[in-house]
């Protein structure tokens, strides 16, 4: 049981909602570490039996499609040495992940940050950048593009997710937690077009409760309004030296998530200026005839990751597919919703 | 103890990227740490006795000012003076 | 081990490893009249004692750290194993295996700090072995250290039971934190923990039930070796263990969890209820200031973090990611 008393009492108030609403809820956590967060502090084993946590797309590993990954190792795999952030590394292409294309011998380099890519760049001139994540992680990417990094863009955006999620009539999600680092970088709002329930969270548990907590009221007086409650550091503005800086490099283009197909608009690419960093356009040739992407058997990260279903109910969750053996990308990453449940599992947590 | 972690800084190997690949680093998570040093668009970053540096390029910090730091970039500027183990 | 080569993360403290290490075991049928094959140390009666038999390999990296060197480290993780089994150190064997154009006085600052505890602890280095191999085929020098002890009582990790208390010496992960710290460039004035624990062991002697010393896999790996063997459960309270800032904000940075960060000078003790506070209060007088309760033995299985919040399983780290931590 909590040792704070105001925790205590958030948690009594989110009991006496949860009644009041009186039906099943789910709530999606968008981004993966609050998935993290929640999974961490057992936060779902406090909640009433109607109030349902899912995970949601805002992991980049899980969201990155297989022909990415492919192209990665087919470069690696040429001789063209790959810089990538370390959750990317046991990621499933269609053939083989870039940690097996490393043991094989190609070259292969975990990165903390594109400093560190551009850094190695001196060592190896035609090193490529492997470039994913979503609004807080592309201004670091801009950076070192502007500064000669070349890369394989495969940067997203998170309110067009959201608004696919929403319109999905299948799967009704009450409300959502909103990623706070995100909101830091784009502010409140690009949300306000969403049409559904949002807190924008912090990730200390307590914040978490709070917000879920500020949800529930939400959807018990049938409001859909976008609460930021992690005003720390989110403002409605945002970091608009981030935004100038992301689109002085990058625009807007139709995007692939792996699992749930093209989102409009949902993606960056290199603007013309700065094509010829664009690792896909200057090794066109080599990129030729990439496998043809396939289906895993039973694999359902499509669903994990819009909030369908929970990873235990995943039929290969930890029988065949764990961190060691992953089949698809939501075993792979640390904000992944299977690996973060894999994790805590033996539980009702997860 | 400033004498010996110096005398470590200058004899020990330093580590390549090839041999010490670390599959953590927790994409979204931001770390909040405090501004002690700004050099152009470098700041050092102390987050409770680790010190690195962070680039300050997309946030303008005065010393003194904590930031939330992440994949290498300072991103915000914490409003109030707080200091939680992570954000 | 479905793997058909193997991987880093067979040699870093989790589950991986474990299935290597039970495998190759396996493989290895005699034992004679030996037991605690799969133990920090394995024992044989000889009269009214036992002999107590350990070794280790240390392909630490970098083999500076803040702290120590991996001569130390060969030292301490050994005679560490030998006395959490209730042993006194009897010797060591000392074998270097150095990489060409390792620097001379690299190896004689190692020897150095063999020498300095050794005799320090008054634990003899009595034989060895010496080779070199060509530049790159080695990284830089590992080290292994056998050592053999004698005790009456050995402490044996089933002996756990309910109402039974988990006790920490120390802040846990400043090895590994340190390690990692300057790995990745961080500077920092945390250092390694590296010391023997034989002095906390002598103090204790008939006090406490259980004992290990938390090196790679940290004590998540410990804790679920010890519930699993003893078949018991064991609840930590998250909030109590002790660990220093400086480990949590490197553990943040590189989103690793310090409950399976390395220490290698800290002892995870397991005394009765009834002895808690004499132990206490024996460690915290001189030795061990920040030695405190954190967490219980109940009936059940599997290892309980109570968190600020709520509960979860804290489960055997399979594989962390953090390869030659020791």
């Amino acid at each position: 049981m909590p040792v704070d008393t105001d925790t205590e009492n958030i948690i009594s108030e989110i009991k006496e909602i949860a009644e009041d609403i009186n039906r099943p809820v789910k709530i999606m956590e968008v981004c993966g570490t609050h998935t993290q967060t929640i999974a961490k502090y057992g936060i779902k084993t406090l909640l009433p039996e109607n109030i349902q946590l899912v995970s949601g797309p805002g992991c980049p590993v899980c969201v990155t499609p297989q022909r990415t990954i492919d192209s990665a190792v087919r470069l690696a795999q040429n001789g063209i040495p790959i810089a990538t952030y370390g959750d990317m590394l046991k990621v499933p292409g269609t053939e083989m992940s870039l940690e097996v294309a490393k043991e094989n011998g190609s070259k292969v380099f975990i990165v903390e940050s594109t400093i560190d890519a551009l850094k190695l760049k001196t060592e190896y001139p035609n090193l490529v950048f492997l470039a994913i994540g979503f609004e807080t992680t592309t201004p670091m990417t801009a950076w070192a593009v502007k500064n000669g990094l070349d890369i394989i863009c495969a940067h997203k955006t998170i309110p067009e997710a959201m608004n696919v999620i929403v319109s999905n009539q299948d799967n009704q999600i009450d409300g959502f937690l909103n990623p706070g680092h995100v909101s830091a970088i784009i502010g409140t709002r690009p949300y306000r077009d969403i049409n559904a329930p949002q807190v924008i969270a912090g990730f200390e548990p307590e914040d978490v409760l709070k917000s879920i907590l500020m949800l529930l009221k939400q959807i018990n007086t049938d409001r859909k309004e976008v609460e930021n409650n992690y005003t720390k550091i989110v403002n409605d503005d945002g970091n608009k030296k981030a935004r100038a800086l992301t689109s002085s490099i990058f625009e807007t283009c139709d995007s692939e998530w792996r699992g749930i197909g093209i989102i409009k608009d949902s993606g960056l690419k290199l603007k013309k200026q700065y094509q010829n960093h664009d690792a896909m356009e200057k090794y066109r040739e080599l990129l030729k005839d990439l496998p043809e992407p396939k289906d895993n058997k039973g694999c359902r990260c499509a669903d994990v990751i819009m909030g369908v279903i929970e990873p235990k109910k995943c039929p290969l969750f930890s029988k065949v597919c764990t961190p060691d053996n992953p089949t698809g990308p939501c075993m792979v990453g640390t904000e992944s919703a299977c690996k973060i449940a894999y994790k805590y599992r033996g539980d009702d947590n997860a | 103890m400033i004498v010996i972690t110096s005398l470590y800084f200058l004899i020990h190997k330093k580590p390549t990227f090839n041999n010490l690949l670390i599959e953590y680093k927790i994409m979204c998570l931001a770390i909040p740490g405090k501004v002690i040093k700004i050099d152009d668009d470098n700041a050092t970053i102390d987050y409770n006795g680790i010190t690195k540096q962070a680039k300050i390029t997309i946030i303008s910090p005065k010393i003194g000012d904590y930031v939330l730091v992440h994949a290498g970039f300072a991103i915000e500027i914490l409003k109030k003076d707080r200091k939680d183990d992570t954000i | 081990m479905p793997e058909k080569t193997i991987k880093l993360k067979h040699g870093d403290g989790g589950t991986p490893m474990s299935d290597l290490i039970s495998g190759i075991r396996q493989s290895l049928e005699f034992t004679g009249d030996w037991k605690g094959t799969l133990d920090d140390g394995a024992y044989l009666k000889a009269g009214d004692k036992y002999l107590v038999f350990t070794s280790d390999s240390y392909i630490q990296s970098p083999y500076f750290f803040p702290g120590g060197n991996i001569g130390k480290l060969a030292v301490t993780g050994t005679v560490n194993d030998l006395v959490v089994m209730g042993a006194e150190p009897l010797a060591l064997t000392l074998s270097i295996i150095i990489e060409e154009g390792f620097k001379k006085e690299h190896l004689e600052t190692i020897i150095d700090s063999v020498n300095t505890l050794s005799k320090k602890l008054k634990v003899p280095i009595v034989t060895g072995d010496t080779k070199v191999m060509p530049k790159g085929q080695l990284d830089g020098i590992v080290i292994n250290t056998a050592g053999i002890g004698t005790t009456k009582d050995i402490i044996r990790n089933e002996n756990i039971a309910p109402t039974d208390k988990v006790i920490v010496t120390g802040t846990i992960g400043d090895h590994g934190g340190a390690v990692l710290a300057t790995r990745f460039d961080y500077r920092t004035d945390l250092i390694s923990d590296c010391r023997p624990v034989l002095d906390i062991m002598q103090l204790l002697k008939g006090k406490i039930k259980s004992a290990k010393d938390p090196t790679r896999g940290g004590i998540a790996s410990c804790l679920n070796e010890l519930a699993d063997k003893a078949k018991v459960k064991i609840t930590i309270d998250e909030e109590t263990i002790p660990i220093r800032k400086e480990t949590r904000a490197i553990c943040n940075i590189l989103g690793i969890d310090p409950l399976t960060l390395a220490c290698e000078g800290r002892a995870l003790l397991i005394v009765s209820e009834d002895d808690e506070k004499e132990v206490l209060e024996l460690l915290k007088k001189d030795l061990c200031p920040d030695a405190i309760t954190i967490g219980t033995v109940s009936e059940g299985k599997k290892v309980i973090l109570k968190t600020k919040i709520g509960e979860r399983f804290l489960d055997n780290p399979g594989g962390t990611g953090v390869p030659r931590i020791c």
